[in-house]
């Protein structure tokens, strides 16, 4: 098969199964699991072709440039497939045991899963700024309804929000867009850098509304305020893919913009000013995170947080930088989606999931929570786990450009996340109280503590692993060494 | 015709105004609607008869008719779970800020830079040949940039699972306040005049503005009208007829683009001869899946069945 093919599959079979599972009407967990099985072989496929050339372009419907619309596979997509990929299998295993008597939910959500998965995966392997608008609105309409599938009622304020708040970021960026064009003359990401005139107003003012839109729908600070109650409420499996995901794909988009396209339009100061909202969303989401009083807020309010490590590479823009940010996206992803599905059991067995509350579920739950704390390894960057490999990284960053004030956030930064996770570790471990309550909810089953647990390992296993992965991502490609 | 446009361009203002500042929700909508149909105007006299007709059939046509069925249904709704949100007092004022410093800023970037002869636009142009289609706007839909439009089929269907996973608000058992029926002369009148402006507008994508988007929308109308006549409405069940159709447009078009790659090389590239019948082929099938969307986006339900029927 010629490799090109490959990205038009990636996009294009879980629509295809996405639209099959809309018209069959009766759920079909196994449809949804051989196609995330597909999915992660055709992303292992594509790994040889994008080592040896560094990237694997499909032109779609045969035109020439500038007209053509193209697939790009390069180091960073294919990253971020491969952890899409991954977190994948993990959350259809656990949703097939979540959702096994109850066809309603099923059904929606094997419906909706699969064309969320193409439209992550049509997101990352965008090159041109129009698809991308169209891939963040995709995302957003298919990720939507997955929260709404908590419960009648339960989140539909939530949704709603959340809902307004992204339609308001795909608006800001499709001005930009509209902006830049004009300007440009053509919306593809290979060739707007040199088609882009010199520090025109109208160039800066669309590349700022790009970036504002953007980080409307990555929740960074201060528009991180439809996060905790989407996050929070939806089911755990949906959950997993929101933060692990669907805001790491919006945080994707400011790197892949920022370091190719609209490098001729930032500037140093901008990059500060990012790097100053990643640094007050870490110290703000860790600090909100320790003071919740319920855990899925506790794991919504660290998502906030760790996005801001993202932001870090702006203002210094170097390798290690780059590869930083980008091991980071990687790390929590995997870490992050354990932290929910680990709570999901939790809440599972427990009916609620009151922090308080939990003393002596270590027990029953002794999987779910090795997940939990293996994750929280890497949450909090110890080594030696992935999130090591990426807070080394940043540091080592901050020390090459001389900024130290980053160092600081990030040793904060990592001391408020142990806060957090051990607190909540400290609470389930407490022995129970003599009379112990009645458990309404079940043991999970060993599928729903185990795909947590696997993705917690693949967190660890991350930091071990890391050279190969730093040699696929290369460096940032219009970023000053 | 400068007045004119002075007169648009001032009674636009004026509309958006009264959409935000109306004290009564009703007044708001009716406000947009007229707002929607004076902007189809004003995309006629910018020479863009595409965007008009599509203003005037979605925006103004079946965005109103959603809005004031929404408002109909509103006191019926009961309370969900509510988030308190931060700096609530503060919102008018951030909005007006934010609102005026770029409404500013656009307009002095507009007039420094003026807009440049797009490069990938021109080249649209100079290829228009092979794609099929006369109509420009409709080559760009439908072939060089038929993956956007792929995608946007995708974007409708998801919008409306995720508006029938809402449920419905009320209690089974509630009947919202009885609806006065529009006489049947009226659906006798104008259904065939409807329907066939909804199909022509689809053919003619071909050559002349129009296309599955407008065409769609106008057959959607006519559906609403049959509901608002008494003639249908909606289901709580569906069955897969009505759920293949409503997939019917993105498979098509997805099939399409897969099944030729081994004669095409590419993915959406179509063998020269056949481009035009698949088009045409890919824009019907756009335009039911579109009708029949925005027709259960209006009755909030996943099927439609004949008045009476059970």
């Amino acid at each position: 098969m010629r490799p090109d093919v490959l990205p038009v599959m990636l996009v294009f079979l879980p629509f295809l199964a996405g639209l099959l599972q809309f018209i069959a009407g009766r759920p079909a967990p196994r449809l949804g699991n051989v196609l995330v099985g597909v999915n992660l072989l055709l992303v292992l496929a594509l790994i040889p072709g994008v080592a040896d050339e560094g990237a694997i372009v499909a032109n779609l419907g045969g035109w020439s440039e500038p007209l053509a619309i193209h697939l790009l596979a390069d180091g960073l997509a294919l990253l971020m497939l491969l952890l899409t990929a991954l977190l994948a299998v993990a959350v259809s295993l656990y949703a097939m045991a979540a959702w096994r008597d109850q066809h309603h939910d099923a059904l929606r959500f094997w419906t909706l899963w699969p064309l969320l998965l193409g439209s992550l995966n049509a997101l990352f392997l965008s090159r041109d700024l129009f698809n991308i608008y169209v891939t963040l609105e995709l995302v957003t309409l298919a990720a939507i309804p997955l929260v709404l599938l908590a419960g009648p009622g339960k989140t539909v304020d939530a949704a709603l929000r959340y809902l307004l708040f992204a339609l308001l970021g795909s608006l800001i960026y499709l001005a930009g867009v509209a902006l830049l064009y004009a300007q440009a003359g053509t919306l593809d990401l290979a060739l707007l850098a040199d088609a882009l005139p010199d520090s025109t107003l109208a160039g800066s003012l669309g590349a700022s509304l790009i970036i504002v839109g953007i980080l409307i729908k990555a929740a960074i600070l201060p528009f991180h305020v439809w996060l905790p109650a989407a996050h929070g409420g939806a089911p755990a499996a949906v959950s997993a893919i929101l933060s692990a995901l669907v805001v790491k794909a919006a945080a994707y988009l400011l790197l892949r913009l920022w370091s190719g396209p609209l490098d001729p339009l930032v500037t140093p100061a901008a990059g500060q000013l990012l790097g100053a909202l990643g640094a007050l969303a870490i110290l703000f989401g860790s600090w909100q995170a320790f003071r919740q009083e319920r855990l899925k807020l506790v794991v919504a309010y660290s998502t906030v947080a760790q996005l801001g490590y993202m932001l870090l590479f702006f203002p210094m823009a170097v390798t290690a930088a780059w590869q930083g940010a980008v091991y980071h996206g990687l790390a929590h992803g995997l870490a992050k989606g354990a932290l929910f599905l680990a709570a999901g059991n939790i809440l599972l067995y427990l009916g609620h999931d009151r922090l308080r509350e939990m003393r002596g579920i270590d027990r029953p739950l002794a999987v779910s929570l090795l997940a939990f704390g293996l994750a929280g390894v890497s949450i909090m960057g110890l080594p030696p786990s992935g999130g090591f490999t990426a807070k080394w990284l940043l540091l080592t960053a901050s020390v090459e450009t001389g900024q130290w004030w980053w160092t600081i956030t990030l040793l904060l930064g990592g001391l408020l996340a142990a806060a957090y996770v051990f607190r909540v570790l400290r609470l389930a471990f407490l022995q129970p109280p003599e009379n112990v309550p009645d458990r309404p909810g079940m043991v999970p089953p060993p599928l729903m503590a185990w795909s947590a647990t696997v993705l917690a390992v693949l967190a660890i296993v991350l930091g071990v692993v890391s050279a190969p992965l730093l040699e696929l991502l290369g460096s940032p490609v219009g970023g000053s060494e | 015709m400068t007045a004119l446009d002075s007169l648009l361009a001032l009674l636009l203002l004026l509309l958006a105004a009264r959409c935000v500042s109306a004290r009564s929700l009703l007044q708001a909508i009716v406000a947009f609607i007229v707002l929607g149909l004076l902007l189809a105007l004003s995309w006629v006299r910018l020479e863009a008869p595409d965007l008009a007709l599509a203003e005037a059939a979605i925006g103004a046509g079946l965005l109103g008719v959603l809005l004031l069925g929404t408002w109909r249904s509103l006191p019926l709704g009961h309370g969900n779970e509510r988030i308190p949100l931060p700096w609530q007092g503060l919102r008018p004022a951030l909005i007006t800020t934010g609102c005026t410093v770029l409404a500013v800023l656009l307009t002095v970037a507009l007039h420094q830079h003026p807009e440049q002869a797009a490069m990938s636009g021109l080249a649209a142009l100079d290829q228009l040949d092979a794609a099929g289609v006369d109509q420009p706007v409709t080559a760009v839909l439908l072939n060089f940039r038929a993956y956007d439009t792929l995608l946007e089929m995708g974007v409708l269907l998801m919008a409306l699972i995720g508006t029938l996973m809402l449920d419905s608000p009320l209690p089974r058992d509630t009947e919202l306040p009885a609806r006065t029926m529009l006489p049947a002369t009226l659906a006798q009148l104008f259904l065939p005049l409807i329907l066939l402006i909804g199909l022509y507008l689809v053919w003619a994508g071909a050559y002349s503005p129009g296309g599955a988007f407008q065409g769609g929308a106008v057959l959607a109308g006519a559906g609403v009208l049959l509901i608002l006549t008494g003639f249908g409405e909606g289901d709580g069940r569906d069955g897969w007829v009505l759920r293949a159709l409503l997939a019917g447009g993105a498979l098509v078009f997805t099939l399409a683009g897969l099944l030729l790659i081994p004669v095409t090389g590419a993915f959406m590239a179509y063998p020269q001869g056949l481009v035009t019948p698949i088009m045409v082929l890919i824009e019907f099938s756009l335009a039911l899946s579109i009708a029949l969307s925005l027709l259960l986006l209006y009755t909030g339900t996943p099927g439609l069945r004949r008045r009476g029927e059970r």
